[in-house]
């Protein structure tokens, strides 16, 4: 029922955002229903404003509407990434697609920006952690190869 | 113990602090975590796991370092341990076994042992054989202790508890044993004052203090008294004598309320949780008497107005071989120390005492149960026969025998033979106000010449019973000339 | 009449002028003898003063004189002790002479017995020192080596630093986009692998 909502959130932001929409048209019909389309006109992202005023035409309890499309949000797992530069939207969806496909269900991104990883990305899912890092892989490189890297220097000199 | 990014990348797990209230953080994440792990923060903050609930760790913070919600941690996969050498010796160490400004004492440790450890079993126990000497007259003499009892040392606050305790360590420790002093959330003047004491009489360099101030985060004022006893325990296997002393415990029992409280453990009587009393009890039992050392705690609990029947203090008196007790009458009367002798209690140190001192105690105690009926007697105003008036008189000098300047020790072959010399009619003609200067002068003789104090020795290793000593020393009335 | 009291008058008038003259006599005299008294007083104090005087005079003399025959025995008694020391300097010398004449003959006669037996002590000496003096330098070249390793080491690890600062820098200003898309690729399908996700 919500899918074509969810698809459109990819990252914990995103949810964060669609979130405070849901609380601005709940205050706003509390206050009166002629608020609601002055609110989905101006407040709301188009694409939600459409769902809800096909939800309204359909004559749905947008009540539970809302508390089923928020309970939605809050149950979806959380993927957290250290990356080192901020995404474009084609990236993110990128790794959100990958992501999707991997876990074979719908799953949030949370970014981080640490520039000093360098490239590549730490995740954590669930409470476990991994270090994909390019900094991490740079150091191990250079840590194995030390001996024979010195050697070169001296061998240049 | 490593850094943060060495534990997360050896455990591959993360959590992140969704929630602090005051010294305990909730955690989510660590799927692998197990109760009691240390866990390491990413600012540098250290904290133990209490216990884990459906979607959150509990974690008791021990650093000072704040902790900020959406903090990441990583578990270690170890508990709590300190490291151990001789090196702690003359060192003033935080529960971590850091100095006070945060850096390593121990270099080069020799073992490191967790904080929290099963006591030994009774197969590893012997019985309690030896004399534990204090150095305080009327604790000798009327509650002696012996070497591995537990005696609670409980009365109101500014009665002079830690007086007696700095005492007991002065003794202690010219007679070779290594003293631990763990100060419980104490403020900074007090902890200084004992700190002083220890450096100008010379025994720091053989003792150990485990200090934290009120001003140190509950979890770590909790760790105190367990990291004092790990090490007391690490110099008992090396065949040495402890004595170590926890002030206080009546302090430590209501840091780890507030730590039951804010992690929402149902509260008990007077608000404690309800595992306060095997908490202490789990402490004081690793103390003892064993078969390659001994530890002598003297735990304090302070008391309000005499009470003693309160919840903390009724507990600590359960699980000790004892109390000695700092009467806040006596001490507004003037009384130094301030000990009450009729109802402080002794339950094993008795059985560690020479026959001699056995019989002393029995003839002593009598003898002042007759003097306070004696003086309830007086109160008529009632003219006084003659023996009364003898009984009086030797009670005067009795009392001002028992009598002892804060902070100074008499060893208690001294102290036995005075009191048989005045059993004895010695000090009858002497008057009241002389009597503390004559004690003194004989203490002092003991103290110094060589051949008084091997006299006085010889005499009470040879006397039987304390009517034996009353007469020997009656018969040897040129050992209290001046020269 | 007339006769007797004049010769009563007479009488009375001589015996008056007679008493007067006395008195006259005594008082002049009292007078000299008092004067007498005085210049007697005037001379022995004269005396006495020139006595003192004199007694001053000797004692002042008899003290130079003590101190000088005192200075005079002290120096006398300090020849004799430096006399003496010599003396007995010499003499120490001339015993110490005789003494040394005979431990030498002794010596010499001794020396002879002893001379092989100390070469080959000293030979033996000599091996041991040289063997002292090899461990030793072997010791001293050893802490150089090792002083020389530890300075090596630091050197390397400064070195190593600087290649990885350098690397890194390098490596953040290489990068372009689609090459950090496929490491974050990557690293999610590494974390897949070791089932993170």
């Amino acid at each position: 029922m919500y899918s074509n909502i969810l698809d459109t959130v990819k990252t914990s932001s995103d949810r964060e955002e669609l979130l405070s929409e849901i609380n601005q048209i709940k205050t706003a019909f509390y206050e009166s229903a002629k608020n609601l389309e002055d609110v989905l006109k101006s407040k709301v992202r188009s694409f939600f404003a459409e769902a809800i005023r096909q939800q309204i035409q359909e004559g749905a309890d947008l009540e539970k509407y809302f508390s089923g499309l928020v309970k939605a949000l809050n149950g979806l797992d959380e993927v957290k990434l250290e990356v080192a530069l901020e995404l474009t939207y084609e990236e993110i969806e990128a790794i959100s697609n990958w992501i999707n496909k991997s876990t074979g269900g719908k799953t949030l991104i949370s970014f981080d920006v640490k520039p000093n990883i360098l490239g590549g990305a730490t995740v954590s899912f669930k409470g476990k952690y991994f270090d994909g890092s390019l900094l991490k892989i740079l150091d191990k490189t250079l840590e194995e190869s030390r001996d024979a890297l010195i050697k070169q220097i001296y061998l240049q000199k | 113990m490593k850094n943060y990014k060495y534990y997360l990348d050896k455990t591959g797990e993360i959590g992140y602090v969704k929630r602090v209230v005051h010294s305990i953080a909730y955690v989510e994440g660590l799927p692998n975590a197990v109760s009691k792990e240390v866990v390491l923060f990413e600012c540098g903050a250290q904290g133990l796991i209490l216990s884990l609930l459906d979607n959150f760790i509990e974690v008791l913070l021990i650093s000072s370092v704040p902790v900020k919600v959406g903090e990441s941690v990583a578990r270690t996969g170890e508990q709590l341990t300190v490291p151990l050498s001789e090196e702690l010796l003359g060192s003033i160490v935080s529960p971590l076994v850091l100095s006070l400004s945060g850096e390593e004492i121990v270099a080069k440790p020799k073992e490191k042992r967790p904080v929290d450890n099963e006591p030994i079993s009774i197969l590893g126990r012997t019985e309690i054989k030896l004399p534990f000497e204090t150095g305080v007259k009327i604790v000798d003499l009327m509650v002696p202790l012996g070497k591995g009892q537990r005696e609670l040392v409980i009365g109101d606050r500014k009665t002079g508890k830690t007086l007696f305790l700095m005492q007991a360590m002065l003794s202690q420790s010219r007679l070779n044993t290594i003293c631990v002093y763990s100060a419980i959330g104490k403020r900074q003047q007090e902890l200084e004052s004992v700190i002083d004491f220890m450096e100008e009489n010379k025994i720091l360099s053989s003792s150990v203090v485990v200090a934290t101030g009120s001003a140190d985060p509950a979890g770590l004022i909790y760790l105190t008294p367990y990291t004092a006893m790990t090490i007391a325990e690490y110099f008992r296997d090396l065949g040495r004598d402890v004595l170590i002393i926890m002030d206080d415990l009546t302090a430590h029992a209501s840091y780890y309320r507030e730590i039951s409280l804010l992690a929402r453990r149902f509260p008990g009587r007077s608000s404690y949780p309800g595992d306060i009393f095997y908490m202490h009890a789990k402490l004081l039992e690793r103390a003892g008497c064993f078969e390659n050392g001994t530890i002598t705690a003297l735990p304090v609990a302070e008391s309000a107005m005499g009470d003693l029947t309160g919840y903390i203090q009724s507990n600590l008196m359960a699980m000790t071989d004892g109390h000695i007790f700092f009467d806040i009458d006596r001490y507004n009367r003037g009384i130094r120390p301030a000990i009450n002798p009729f109802l402080s209690v002794t339950r094993v140190g008795m059985a560690a005492q020479s026959p001699l001192v056995r019989d002393l105690n029995r003839h002593l105690s009598s003898f002042l149960v007759h003097m306070e009926e004696v003086r309830e007697f007086m109160h008529f105003g009632a003219e006084v026969s003659d023996s009364l008036k003898s009984t009086l008189n030797l009670g005067i000098r009795v009392d001002e025998f028992l009598h002892q300047e804060q902070l100074s020790i008499v060893p208690v072959n001294i102290a036995i033979f005075l009191l048989g010399a005045i059993w004895g009619g010695f000090a009858k003609d002497i008057d009241k106000d002389k009597l503390r200067t004559e004690y003194d002068r004989i203490f002092q003789k003991y103290s110094n010449v060589t051949q008084f104090r091997q006299f006085v020795d010889s005499l009470i290793l040879g006397s039987p019973s304390f009517n034996d000593l009353v007469q020997k020393i009656s018969k040897q009335e040129g050992a209290f000339s001046l020269q | 009449m007339i006769n007797e009291i004049t010769v009563i008058f007479f009488a009375a008038s001589v015996s008056v002028a007679f008493l007067a003259i006395v008195t006259l006599y005594v008082v002049v005299n009292y007078y000299k003898t008092l004067k007498r008294e005085r210049d007697l007083e005037e001379e022995v104090r004269k005396m006495r003063a020139s006595g003192s005087e004199e007694a001053r005079k000797i004692i002042l003399n008899a003290q130079i004189q003590a101190t000088e025959v005192i200075k005079n025995a002290q120096l006398k008694a300090q020849e004799l002790i430096n006399a003496s020391d010599i003396f007995s300097k010499e003499y120490k010398q001339k015993f110490q002479l005789v003494i040394e004449r005979e431990l030498s003959k002794i010596l010499s006669g001794a020396s002879q017995a002893i001379s092989s037996q100390a070469s080959v002590e000293m030979a033996n000496l000599h091996s041991m020192f040289e063997k002292n003096l090899s461990l030793l330098t072997a010791q001293a070249q050893s802490q150089v080596e090792e002083y020389k390793k530890a300075m090596m080491g630091k050197i390397n690890n400064a070195v190593f630093a600087i290649v990885n600062q350098v690397a890194k820098k390098v490596l953040k200003e290489s990068l372009d986009r689609k090459q950090h898309e496929k490491l974050i690729i990557k690293a999610l399908e590494e974390a897949k692998r070791q089932n993170v996700l």
